[in-house]
């Protein structure tokens, strides 16, 4: 009990001053007041792609069906050719797909051969893999009726044509059950939650673990400057790594509350147990990351100094926005590296603990190397 | 008086530009590393940006060997998507390792009980957090692909019982003639669409997008690199500065210029550096074509005024250094968001993309698109020009109130 009072006392003692700067308060209630934000957009319609559909009458439930989807492909009516083409040439669309007057009778002639024209314009801004991938979502909503008309066609053909084209309709749909021949499965054997699955939110934990690591560097850059100011001189160097380690811990585990407050409350949650764990580990990893910044840089200016360019450095390599593979060595350095990949992968908290005991090797190595003598400058 | 505080700020800007420079060609190298590796990866070559899948389990049979054949071969699908054939351990691997986007396990027999009617079903194997591009891609192929399986069942079994109905001879061969059918159907499924490419004429490619996003982005976190000429300021010398004469708004004024010139100065030299090695990269960004990018640089002047101004005020806002170097840090990251110079503003909901529109990153992003793409620019400039002076506004009604409360 003393030693949990004892803590507690040091955790506020470490943490007073930081939270007396109106400004640092105000930044971490910033992050959990932008989630709202994110989830607004989380929960309009939006797409990667912006497709805009024509069809006359006759392909309406294809295009009504297009809308209706629940897709990375954003699908929108328009009401004539023209304005179809207008859109993409303005910009307001990435494509427009325009379906053939009396489309569905096309459709069958060309399933029968009789009709080799296309029956569909693409009509597109420029040409992309994402558009070209559109076309297979646009083949899949026409298949149906083209399947039918196949089917049709080589029934007339082939074995009878006294059979109406009810007749083979009912026929065919009578093996339609609706169900998918393919399961998706995550690879952890679980069904993927698709509500709660949309590029946009995606970057949130990442972007949330970035302020984590930043507020642990402030931390740092405060322990660097008590340093230089002689708040630490009575205390032999080799005391003062876990000194430097405590700042950032305390930091971190404010700025780590914050964060778990805030993916709580966003679409992002894998569940309150897993999200713990994670954050705890990351949390540790990174005051350790810190506490050896605060040992190569020797100054509260040179690491401020160079803040940015780390801060972008961590933003680029760290699967945020996109998962560049590039400079392994470096992303395995980074906290964020093994806290975004946990989430996907239970195997990194194992990861996780093994950098944790590293850089503690590390940093007891170094502390034995240190000179015992007092310095106000060096550790 | 005037001229000489203005002289004397313009001296230290110069004093400490070398070290701030110093700092700058280390982001500026962070920055164009990362998105060096960014852009090649969406415009040098498009097998970078394929979408690769794996294939494993029963992969013996010979509709299965023959469709992956022609996936692999001749589909039109092998322009986007890379499918190799692996054995389950190792696709668990190389999707844990992000390799591929997600891989088919087909159960034995699994050919053999569609054609006979049983409900065996294939299964695709995805991240735990399937929220990356490619894998949210993938998923819906896989999507697509299920669906014609379906459908092209339900004609098979279908035509089955119309056959047996009406007592046709060799329903076996009629099912392979059929089958046959499906097969060119799907092979030949281009010749359903007439392709038309606009080109962008007055848009922006994906490269040029980003480069636009790169140069604001540049800007933001330039103003952190600067911190070191706003951290030496106190209120005490201003107050000393007013009762010398020089009001509040002279005194910003004549510490905002020497930061613009050195911010202008800065940027001019970046753009010289981008024309002369961009022609060296197989890179077509118009912006730095030659003569195009002292162009540019004159015609987002604006722009730097406005976000310099913004930095300016945030500095102005918190005298703690460090507090100011953080939330410079978070405006980028959060307005940057939201703006579209990490994700293309088009992949946001329309409601975030006409918010945007009024956020001042997302005015001044819209602004350099605009002169990227030569476009008007109209309501850009206005709101760069609203948001510059509104910013300045802020800036000097805190110094004055600084001043008065120090006074006081």
């Amino acid at each position: 009990m003393t030693v949990l009072k004892k803590c507690f006392v040091w955790y506020r003692k470490l943490t007073k001053r930081l939270l007396h700067q109106w400004s640092i308060v105000v930044l971490l209630c910033l992050v959990p007041a932008v989630i709202p934000l994110t989830n607004l957009a989380v929960s309009q319609e939006s797409g990667v792609l912006h497709i805009t559909v024509y069809s006359d009458g006759t392909a309406d439930k294809i295009t009504n069906s297009l809308i209706s989807q629940d897709s990375i492909i954003r699908f929108s009516k328009a009401d004539s050719p023209e304005n179809a083409k207008k859109a993409v040439a303005r910009h307001k669309a990435d494509a427009a797909w325009i379906f053939a007057d009396d489309f569905l009778k096309k459709l069958d002639s060309f399933a029968s051969g009789k009709e080799n024209e296309p029956i569909i314009e693409i009509v597109e801004r420029e040409s992309s893999i994402p558009l070209s991938i559109s076309r297979e979502k646009l083949f899949s909503s026409i298949y149906r009726d083209y399947s039918f008309s196949i089917y049709k066609n080589f029934v007339y053909t082939e074995i009878s044509d006294s059979l109406t084209d009810e007749k083979l309709y009912e026929q065919y749909i009578s093996y339609g059950n609706g169900e998918s021949v393919i399961d998706v499965y995550q690879i952890d054997g679980k069904v993927p939650d698709t509500q709660n699955i949309n590029y946009l939110n995606a970057p949130i934990r990442g972007l949330l673990a970035l302020v984590t690591l930043l507020c642990a560097m402030t931390s740092a850059m405060y322990f660097l400057k008590d340093q230089q100011n002689g708040k630490f001189d009575w205390m032999p160097i080799k005391r003062r790594l876990p000194i430097a380690f405590a700042y950032c811990l305390s930091v971190c585990v404010l700025a780590s509350a914050v964060m778990l407050g805030s993916i709580l409350i966003s679409d992002i949650s894998k569940g309150f147990l897993a999200e713990i764990i994670s954050i705890l580990l990351f949390a540790l990893q990174t005051s350790l990351f810190c506490t050896v910044f605060c040992i190569i840089f020797r100054s509260p200016g040179k690491l401020g100094a160079m803040l940015p360019g780390f801060m972008i450095i961590i933003m680029a390599l760290s699967p945020i926005f996109f998962n560049l593979k590039v400079l392994r060595p470096i992303r395995l350095m980074l906290p964020t590296h093994y806290y975004l990949y946990s989430i996907q992968n239970s195997n990194y908290y194992l990861y996780s603990i093994l950098y944790c005991i590293s850089a503690g090797i590390v940093i007891a190595v170094i502390n034995a190397l240190l000179p015992s003598r007092v310095s106000r400058t060096v550790i | 008086m005037e001229k000489k505080y203005f002289k004397l700020q313009l001296k230290s800007a110069l004093k400490l530009y070398p070290t701030i420079l110093l700092l700058t060609v280390f982001i500026i190298t962070a920055v164009a590393g990362a998105c060096a590796v960014l852009i090649s990866k969406s415009s040098s070559s498009q097998d970078k940006q394929k979408i690769a899948l794996a294939v494993v389990g029963d992969l013996e049979n010979t509709y299965i060997s023959v469709g992956l054949d022609a996936l692999e071969h001749f589909d039109s699908s092998r322009f986007y998507i890379d499918i190799a054939e692996m054995k389950q351990d190792e696709a668990n691997e190389a999707l844990k390792k992000r390799e591929i986007s997600g891989y088919l396990y087909i159960p034995d027999s699994f050919v053999n009980d569609i054609n006979s009617g049983k409900n065996t079903h294939a299964r695709y194997f995805t991240l735990n957090n399937p929220t990356g591009f490619g894998t949210i891609v993938s998923n819906e192929i896989v999507l697509v692909a299920s669906e014609i399986i379906t459908e092209t069942q339900n004609g098979i079994f279908a035509m089955q019982d119309v056959a047996h109905q009406s007592n046709a001879k060799n329903v076996n061969g009629k099912t392979d003639e059929l089958i046959l059918a499906y097969l060119t159907a799907l092979i030949d499924r281009t010749a359903l669409y007439q392709n038309t490419t606009l080109g962008i004429a007055d848009s922006l490619t994906f490269a040029e997008y980003y480069v636009c996003s790169i140069i604001i982005l540049f800007m933001l976190f330039w103003g952190v690199s600067c911190n070191r000429l706003f951290s030496s300021r106190h209120v005490l010398f201003s107050q000393q500065l007013k009762l010398g004469g020089l009001k509040a708004r002279t005194q910003v004024m004549c510490e905002f210029l020497p930061y613009l010139i050195i911010t202008f100065i800065t940027l001019c030299a970046v753009f010289l550096v981008l024309a002369l090695t961009i022609p060296f990269t197989n890179l077509d960004i118009s912006l730095f074509d030659g003569m195009n990018s002292i162009f540019t640089v004159i015609k987002i002047i604006p722009v730097i005024v406005m976000i310099t101004m913004l930095q300016f005020a945030v500095y102005e806002i918190f005298s703690h250094t460090l507090s100011a170097v953080l939330l410079q840090f978070m405006l980028t990251i959060i307005l940057g968001y939201f703006s579209g110079l990490f994700y293309p503003n088009h992949f946001f909901p329309e409601i975030i993309q006409k918010l945007s529109v009024f956020l001042p990153v997302g005015t001044a992003f819209a602004y350099v698109r605009g002169v990227a793409s030569y476009s008007v620019i109209v309501w850009e400039t206005l709101g760069v020009l609203i948001y510059t002076a509104a910013f300045a506004f802020i800036a000097v009604k805190i110094r004055k109130y600084k001043i008065s409360e120090d006074t006081k």
